[in-house]
């Protein structure tokens, strides 16, 4: 064994900090190593963060590649292949990747939060079995919920606090599988709830579009909603057993569309991934994940759920 | 060829990747195709989706 080689893996690791300076001190170091071993560092911080590194960083700065992660993770089912992109990119360059990403920042809304936690174990399933990469990813333990860093254990095999790096003992491969099978929270109140089958993807659109315009949305909004529609209930009739539900409601400043059906969605990674133009399938999926603001799947023995949601 | 999407109400990803297919065809033939009045959803579909890389077309009054 040669001891020399650097992490073979997948290196997902957690850091735990509070205020600015913790901030700065666990990543500008970490930031400046892989500069120095000349790796391709890229950073997906909020807004408000890359401006405090950037400054932190100097010159180093120029050097590295940013990310908004408000923009790229505003739907958390995006930031996966964010990261495959570039780490083909990179792996193409012949360069090793390091980055720092911080999907879970301090502000988001309580079902963005949701799917970050699931988000952060998928990252797991998908390059546990790849070519090794470091990702850290921070976690503002003043800002977020404690319910949120707590579950930062679960979804990384490593963390950090300070100086300390850490195994963590709650973190169990594999464990992906039951968030992904894990129930979605049920409706805070009435919903509208109706059934499609193999003729009625015009018309269920059609009702998607009406529904979110009465809800006024805006009309490039409903015409999103509308293409998700189709596309969803298609995906129903197609791979879910023929048919599936319709339900639609109001939560507090968001309008929610989702789609139901018998089918069991195998790979959870699913719609996360840029999409080969010879792959059979996985595209509507795909195209639903970029377009629309909160997309949340879950899919277990008992049927797949596909839940939109639309800030208003 | 020039294609008018103008009054084409709704179009899915499936429409989309037939659309690309037939420009395919067409550009194999060196017969340029453009595509007229998309919808701006059809547009960012077309570059979701790559299809830019199976067949080479040119979008024109896109509607907005």
């Amino acid at each position: 064994v040669n001891a020399a080689v650097a992490e073979p893996r997948f290196a997902h690791e957690a850091m735990f900090y509070r205020g600015e300076a913790e901030f700065l001190a666990g990543l500008v170091p970490f930031l400046r190593e892989g500069l120095g071993r000349d790796e391709a560092v890229v950073v997906a911080e909020p807004t408000h963060r890359l401006t405090v590194l950037q400054e932190a960083l100097g010159d180093d700065a120029g050097a590295i590649e940013w990310l908004d992660m408000a923009e790229i993770g505003a739907n958390p089912a995006r930031i996966i292949g964010v990261w495959a992109t570039a780490l083909a990119r990179h792996a193409a360059a012949g360069s090793t990747v390091r980055g720092v990403g911080e999907p879970a920042f301090a502000g988001r809304r309580g079902a963005e939060l949701v799917e970050c936690r699931l988000h952060e174990f998928l990252l797991n399933a998908a390059f546990d079995d790849g070519p090794g990469w470091r990702l850290l990813c921070p976690y503002d333990v003043d800002g977020l919920p404690r319910a949120v860093t707590q579950d930062a254990l679960l979804t990384h095999p490593r963390h950090s606090t300070g100086a300390e790096r850490l195994a963590s003992d709650g973190y169990a491969a594999g464990s992906y599988r039951n968030a992904f099978a894990a129930a979605l929270p049920a409706p805070s109140g009435s919903a509208f709830r109706g059934s499609y089958g193999a003729d009625d993807v015009p018309a269920t659109r059609r009702t998607v579009a009406q529904y979110a315009r009465s809800c006024g949305l805006p009309e490039e909004r409903v015409e999103v909603l509308e293409l998700a529609a189709s596309e969803l209930a298609t995906n129903s009739i197609r791979h879910g057993g023929g048919s599936g539900s319709l339900a639609m409601w109001l939560e507090p400043g968001a309008v929610v569309v989702e789609f139901s059906d018998a089918g069991r969605l195998v790979d959870p990674l699913t719609g996360r991934l840029a999409p080969s133009l010879d792959q059979v399938g996985g595209r509507g999926l795909y195209v639903v994940n970029q377009l629309c603001d909160l997309v949340a799947v879950r899919s277990s023995d008992a049927g797949t759920t596909v839940r939109v949601t639309t800030w208003m | 060829v020039v294609l008018d999407l103008g009054r084409i109400e709704f179009m899915d990803v499936a429409g989309c990747r037939v659309l690309a297919r037939w420009a395919a065809a067409l550009s194999a033939r060196s017969i340029p195709v453009r595509l007229h009045g998309a919808s701006s959803l059809v547009c960012r579909m077309w570059q979701l989706l790559n299809l830019d890389s199976m067949a080479a077309v040119t979008f024109t009054g896109a509607r907005v």
